[in-house]
């Protein structure tokens, strides 16, 4: 896997199918308007669908995932933000269990609010709580095709000496 | 692995105990030889050898021939645990709890359909929402809630969306009574509380089907099947309740475990004794989540009918053939001793006589149903007595997945698997191109394999052969 937007943008071909301009529109956005430092990609699973995130730190993989995991669930709509921000906070016994408590809280109010988070700004975050802040798309229907992150050959882990983690965690959809 | 194999019988693989240190009982797959290479292909084996590892397992980690790559448990997975020393665990029965199908019949023929097949598909499509997220047109209070999770189907009789022969036509009479609305969370709540009557996404769906042929005419008779009749396959579950319920207590058990000294070889199988606090919470959190999933799938019924009976009067009338759950954990007993008996994509089989069993079907086993691809064919059979000594009542319960979503979708887009149905007479709704590639026929087992093997074991006996005509995805 690749680093920056170019993996971010072969992740979106491989999922959204949405059109290549605007996820050329959207790699571009998001490379101007913040220093990318992460990445993402979805891979295969028989019956589910795996997210690989890569981050150079542990709380810009928990940024990243959730990038993932909204552009997922908008399955190719134009992830413009709109409406304030909103603050989302998170406790668990450990950093994989943190991962995946974050993805499910995600899952949640996509579901129950109709509401897609797509600009994700941690505030912070240690190994066992996350405090974010998150403006998403408000959709009219829930577009969420996610019913749960799960913790099936889950991990979080060290890659190299300069901090960067790497994690894996399989959605049921 | 490979000399770890062994083959206690012509259709039957075993992974021994002693291949892995933290195994307690084998690991047992039923299949023939081509289903084994398919299974043996992603992390079925790895899986089942897993779940083999769980405290208090009884006798064997079974896995039915359709069995795939799942999440902690493979998806055709059974295991029993005992009561006394044993656990539960809600990976053990997935996020969608009690997804399962239900057969209704017709006394309308191809002939009386022909014509009105469109319409028909248009008009379920329209009447039934579906969507991953998608609510419904009933909305509930939290009474009402509680009710349905207290009283399942028998509530929807109230309500004038069950017919009273609707209940005896349902697995467990449509209601587990260890039920507890108090272990269900807030949460779940609001995800459930719109989406009674609503499809869901997925592999989900309504379909009209002709029965193309019957095996056992005996059998046939009893269930009110007949050759070139028409019936309705409804699949579906828990939705977003379900998902939550499960969610909420993976959480809760991954806490616990180490209170309890479990150690576990995937975190997905998290898990409690049965009998703790937190395994107690869960499996009343469980049966409601059960008893919303049979009442989501006989509100659905209440709406097809309407559409049947618009469209043929009463020559229109749907009849409830039976409901049967896939993904459940139900407390049962064998050998003279209660265990709680996991269901992960695979169906109860009851074989004839059993006490569980509808009078009406009590001499020739309890009605299963397992929904091919939408391409191919379903399968009505009915449990034996083989299913009772070999895989704790249960056989299979679909054609299993063989590839992945991608993968199906590399190999052909939406608008040719809908080109090839069509070619075929079946006629498709889905709201999405990329969804109905997902779920193509190709990306299926070979569902007419899958139902031999079961029938050779005598885990159940083949009745009918349903093909399908009219598909509604969610």
């Amino acid at each position: 896997m690749g680093r920056g937007e170019l993996c971010y943008n072969r992740g979106g071909e491989n999922v959204t199918g949405g059109s290549s301009q605007w996820r050329w529109v959207y790699a571009w956005t998001r490379m101007v308007s913040e220093k990318v430092t992460a990445s993402h990609e979805f891979f295969d699973h028989t019956s589910e669908l795996g997210l690989r995130v890569r981050a150079s730190s542990f709380a810009e993989l928990l940024a990243e995932a959730a990038r993932g995991l909204g552009k997922l669930m908008l399955r190719g709509r134009p992830p413009s933000s709109t409406g304030r921000w909103r603050a989302l906070e998170v406790n668990a016994t450990d950093r994989e269990a943190l991962l995946v408590d974050w993805l499910n809280e995600l899952i949640f109010h996509a579901e129950v609010e109709r509401w897609v988070p797509v600009e994700i700004e941690i505030v912070t975050a240690s190994d066992t709580m996350l405090s974010a802040r998150a403006r998403g798309v408000a959709v009219d229907e829930a577009p969420a095709l996610v019913k749960a992150a799960t913790h099936h050959g889950l991990f979080v882990r060290q890659v190299g000496e300069g901090g960067e983690v790497e994690a894996e965690v399989v959605l049921d959809v | 692995m490979t000399q770890s194999i062994l083959r206690p019988g012509p259709l039957v693989y075993e992974v021994p105990a002693s291949a892995r240190d933290d195994m307690r009982v084998p690991a047992r797959f039923f299949a023939d030889e081509e289903l084994w290479s398919q299974i043996r292909n992603d992390r079925s084996v790895e899986q089942l050898m897993n779940v083999a590892t769980l405290p208090g397992i009884s006798e064997c980690a079974y896995a039915m021939p359709d069995v795939h790559q799942g999440y902690g448990f493979p998806v055709g997975g059974v295991a029993a645990f005992r009561i006394s020393d044993g656990v539960i665990s809600p990976g053990g029965v997935g996020y969608d709890i009690n997804c399962g199908v239900r057969l209704l019949a017709s006394e309308l023929t191809v002939a009386d359909i022909r014509g009105k097949l469109e319409d028909l598909v248009h008009n379920i499509s329209r009447s039934v929402p579906s969507g991953t997220g998608r609510g419904g047109e009933l909305r509930l209070t939290d009474h009402e809630l509680d009710r349905v999770f207290v009283e399942g189907c028998g509530y929807l009789v109230e309500r004038g969306l069950a017919l009273p022969e609707d209940i005896d036509a349902t697995e467990s009479g449509g209601s587990l009574p260890q039920a507890d609305p108090a272990q269900v969370s807030q949460r779940a709540r609001q995800r459930g509380s719109t989406q009674l009557g609503t499809l869901g996404s997925g592999n989900h769906f309504v379909e009209i089907q002709t029965v193309e042929q019957v095996f056992d005419s005996a059998a046939a008779e009893v269930l009110g099947l007949e050759t070139g009749r028409i019936t309705v396959l409804i699949h579906t579950g828990s939705r977003g309740l379900g998902h939550q319920v499960c969610t909420d207590y993976v959480r809760e058990m991954d806490r616990v475990m180490l209170k309890y000294g479990i150690e576990l070889p995937d975190r997905e199988l998290a898990c409690a004794p049965f009998d703790s606090p937190e395994g107690r919470a869960y499996f009343g959190a469980m049966c409601a989540a059960a008893n919303f999933a049979w009442s989501n799938r006989q509100t659905i019924t209440h709406i097809v009918r309407g559409v049947f009976e618009r469209a043929f009067g009463d020559a229109g009338r749907l009849r409830l053939v039976y409901d049967v759950a896939h993904n459940i954990a139900k407390v049962e007993e064998y050998g003279g001793e209660q265990l709680c008996v996991h269901r992960k994509g695979a169906t109860r089989a009851f074989g004839p006589n059993n006490p569980e069993i509808p009078e009406i079907y009590r001499d020739v086993g309890q009605p299963v149903f397992i929904p091919g691809s939408m391409g191919t064919a379903s399968w009505v059979l009915v449990g034996a007595e083989g299913a009772m000594t070999e895989s704790f009542g249960s056989t299979c319960h679909g054609a299993g997945r063989r590839m992945s979503r991608r993968a199906a979708k590399r190999i052909a887009q939406g608008h040719e698997v809908r080109r090839e149905l069509a070619k075929k007479g079946i006629v498709v709704r889905c709201h999405s191109n990329s969804e109905l590639a997902e779920e193509a026929p190709h990306a299926y087992k070979d569902v007419d394999r899958v139902v031999d093997v079961v029938d050779r074991m005598g885990l159940a006996r083949k009745v009918a052969r349903l093909k399908p005509i009219g598909v509604i995805k969610g």
